[in-house]
């Protein structure tokens, strides 16, 4: 039976390579969308410090929330846990603890990119080589994603593998629709105005879902159907729905899953009873925060059941 | 390794081998005449058939493989850890099988005796009572565990695995240099070393009978299976690591694999009230019959030893002495690793097995007997001087190769405690012709460690480890100091 401490090193894993992902994702279609925009519209910078990690802690280092200083504090900042390079180096850090079970490619990519980021983070803060920066990472990042789906075993470990991506994307998917969708919202109660379309895209795109979207949803991009698919798209990897119904996919694969399919029931419900044109004239940001918990509720679920395995009451866990 | 230029890789290995002088010491491939040895006939002959550039591509190959392997060391330097590439020599050392028979019969015999005496030493201490060995030395062993007396692991069995380092003198006597018994590593360069040599000389074990040495895995996991207290069909065995930041981390999760046993560290045990040891899974606690543990003994149990230690697991201690849990090596058996009680061996020998050593000690004198220190002190110069209990070739002193100052510091250090220091005559250890990182093929000296397994039979590896000292005129082997290692081939005469 796999060791609890692997299990929760591979979900670790998983999850800072999402995150470095998502992070530098956002940060390039951010960067673009304030390209397109005039400064009356413009959405700032600040707006991105909602992202996961412990970005609160801002503003005890910066005065300001200029570009330069809300993509140094994403990128590269050691001093916040959920930097782009902090993800790399923890998901590195993981790779190389499990190095027994993770293909090889996985973790000497992982060394090699994560070695690199750090050696070019001056280029990438610039504004000149961001896109470069941030693109390399991103490519890279789906390479070692091809080498776990295409080379692992797709047994008990890669099970909490993916589970670790999927609560990732979509607790990720969550908090952009807060910072983008609720602040795009605004008052207008649905009324379209200039520019919108614009930054719809910029939603979709962030959470690397704007093609598919294209191809399935055959309305014009806008705040309820962006909304709808985000949330409740079974198909496409980016969806919240999606990433919930993979999770109990995996639970269903694994022992002692009652409390674990509990919450995820939970969470489920809460997605398909959404009413997305009525959150779009309200209450969005209250839905998103709940959604939010939930997903953390998950996630103690997985960590109680799985990872922090409590010795007592020894008669009801011993299994042998 | 360093390129070496054109024109060292040019013209044939035969040129090469022309100069090789095995004079000085003596030489296992290579007799001090210059012919090869018998059972080298046949690999010199084949050395000499091919050119340099050949030789050099052969090396290449292996270090190739090695990358591809993963087979590395970890070397620690200012806090922080770096895998290197194992270092490793493609000229194989060959002992033939009949000189193999002896040296096998011999480790066995030794073992069996320091199984015997540990036992001893945490039962009755008969052997202390019968005045051969003497309490005080026992009083001033620092791996002597008093936590362990009376305690009666399975089989009593207490070294289930041994690494005894054999050198050859001048003269071409092999001697046990020193007994490990504590967590003996190498092993797995051992098995790791015979696969990059059938990659890199296929053809030769066509024309040679090489006994193989990749069925220690299955053995190391049979014998540990039949420690387990539980009878089942399938015990739990699990190989205890101190983590991925341990130099023989390699080895851990290598053996770990090659065994199909789990690989765990100290947090992922836990020890219950009726001192029953699990591991967590995530199918919950699974109850663990046999533990190969790669910690040394004061890191184990927090309760009992180290209370600051993160790498043990409390109530291990609880749980072996209930007899609940298998333990290998026991427990306390790092006693027989000092290297005063190494003196006496020969002595246990006759006296448990009343049996002569078939293997015999290099001559050692013992600083605490006052006309043998007297000995030491006047011919420091000429010895090699151990601390009884360090391992790893550390604390030593090589007196011929010794500065003024280091003499002045090692005589001081053993009038303050003259039982912590053994010293033996400087033996010449044996060479085997080496590929230089200048393309040359020079004498480098060797030492040999088998590995032997006890449980209800006992098992010898078929050879062993082989290091050797890189360095020119050296005589360290270890890793960490500049050594590498070779494949070692029991071979049948032919």
């Amino acid at each position: 039976m796999l060791l609890s401490r692997t299990a929760e090193i591979l979900y670790w894993m998983a999850r800072y390579i999402e995150r470095a992902d998502g992070t530098s994702r956002l940060l390039i279609t951010h960067s673009d969308l304030v390209l397109d925009l005039p400064a009356a519209v413009s959405p700032g910078w600040e707006s991105l410090l909602a992202l996961p990690g412990e970005p609160e802690s801002f503003f005890q280092y910066f005065e300001e929330a200029t570009e330069r200083n809300v993509l140094r504090f994403l990128i590269g900042d050691a001093r916040n846990p959920g930097s782009v390079l902090n993800s790399l180096r923890m998901a590195r850090e993981n790779a190389r603890i499990s190095r027994a079970i993770v293909p090889r490619e996985v973790w000497e990519k992982l060394n090699d990119l994560w070695a690199w980021a750090r050696t070019c983070l001056n280029d990438g803060l610039a504004r000149k080589g961001r896109y470069a920066y941030l693109n390399e990472i991103v490519g890279s990042c789906a390479e070692v994603v091809g080498y776990i789906h295409g080379t692992m075993s797709h047994d008990t470990p890669f099970e909490f593998v993916q589970m670790g991506r999927n609560v990732e994307v979509a607790d990720m998917a969550v908090r952009i629709l807060d910072v983008r969708a609720h602040g795009l919202l605004g008052e207008s109660s649905g009324e379209l105005r200039p520019y919108d379309d614009i930054q719809w895209k910029a939603v979709l795109r962030a959470l690397a879902s704007f093609q598919n979207y294209r191809r399935h949803v055959h309305v014009r991009v806008k705040g309820a159907a962006v909304l709808g698919y985000m949330l409740q798209d079974e198909h496409s990897p980016h969806s919240v729905g999606y990433c919930l119904d993979a999770v109990e996919r995996s639970l269903r694969m694994l022992p002692r899953n009652e409390d674990p399919l509990r919450t995820i029931g939970h969470a489920k419900r809460m997605i398909r009873d959404a009413d997305v044109y009525g959150l779009t004239r309200s209450g969005l940001h209250d839905f998103l925060e709940e959604l939010s918990t939930a997903l953390a509720s998950l996630h103690e679920s997985l960590q109680a059941t799985y990872f922090l395995l409590e010795p007592t009451p020894w008669h009801s866990l011993a299994t042998t | 390794m360093t390129v070496p230029s054109k024109d060292h890789r040019s013209g044939s290995v035969a040129e090469l081998l022309a100069t090789y002088d095995a004079s000085k010491f003596y030489d296992e491939l290579i007799t001090p005449a210059g012919r090869p040895r018998k059972h080298a006939r046949i690999l010199l002959r084949h050395l000499r058939s091919l050119d340099r550039e050949e030789l050099y591509g052969r090396r290449q190959a292996a270090e190739f493989a090695i990358d591809a392997m993963g087979i590395t060391f970890t070397v620690y330097s200012e806090g922080s850890n770096i895998d290197r590439r194992w270092p490793f020599d493609i000229i194989p050392r060959i002992i033939p099988a009949k000189e193999w028979e002896r040296l096998e019969e011999g480790l066995k015999q030794r073992t069996l005796a320091l199984n015997l005496f540990i036992a001893d030493i945490y039962g009755e201490q008969r052997v202390v009572k019968d005045k051969v060995f003497p309490a005080e030395v026992l009083a001033g062993s620092k791996n002597f565990r008093p936590q362990c007396v009376g305690a009666t692991p399975p089989l009593d069995v207490w070294a289930h695995i041994c690494g005894c380092d054999l050198v050859r003198d001048r003269d071409g006597t092999m001697y046990v240099l020193e007994d490990n018994l504590r967590v003996p590593s190498g092993v797995s360069y051992m098995l790791e070393n015979r696969l990059v040599t059938k990659r890199v000389f296929p053809e030769l074990f066509e024309d040679y009978a090489i006994q193989p040495v990749d069925d220690y895995p299955n053995r190391l996991f049979d014998m540990l299976a039949s420690m387990s207290p539980r009878p089942a069909d399938y015990p739990t065995v699990v190989v205890l690591t101190p983590g991925i930041y341990n130099s023989a981390y390699f080895e851990h999760s290598y053996l770990a694999q090659q065994m199909g046993a789990e690989l765990v560290e100290g947090r992922d045990l836990v020890v219950d009230d009726e001192d029953r040891v699990f591991m967590r899974t995530i199918g919950g606690l699974e109850q663990v019959d046999v533990i190969y543990r790669r910690i040394d003994d004061l890191f184990l149990d927090p309760e009992v030893f180290n209370p600051e230690s993160l790498l043990g697991v409390p109530g291990l201690m609880r749980a072996w002495r209930a007899g609940n849990v298998a333990l290998a090596n026991a427990p306390g058996a790092g006693v027989a690793d000092d290297k005063v009680v190494y003196a006496f061996v020969p002595e246990l020998i006759r006296y448990y097995l009343d049996a002569e050593p078939i293997l015999p000690n290099v001559p050692t004198y013992l600083c605490m007997r006052e006309d043998e220190c007297k000995y030491v002190m006047e011919h420091l110069q000429e010895m090699v001087v151990k601390p009884a209990n360090e391992s790893g070739g550390y604390g030593m002193l090589i007196g011929p190769h010794a500065s003024k100052t280091e003499l002045k510091k090692f005589a001081s250090l053993i009038r303050k405690d003259p039982r912590n220091y053994i010293a033996q005559p400087t033996l010449t250890l044996s060479t085997v012709p080496t590929l230089t990182d200048e393309g040359t093929i020079e004498p480098r000296h060797v030492d040999l460690r088998p590995f032997i397994l006890t449980g209800p039979s006992s098992h010898v590896t078929r050879g062993g480890l082989t290091r050797v000292a890189l360095n020119k005129g050296s005589l360290v082997v270890n890793s960490s100091q500049g050594g590498g290692s070779k494949d070692t081939w029991i071979v049948e005469d032919s």
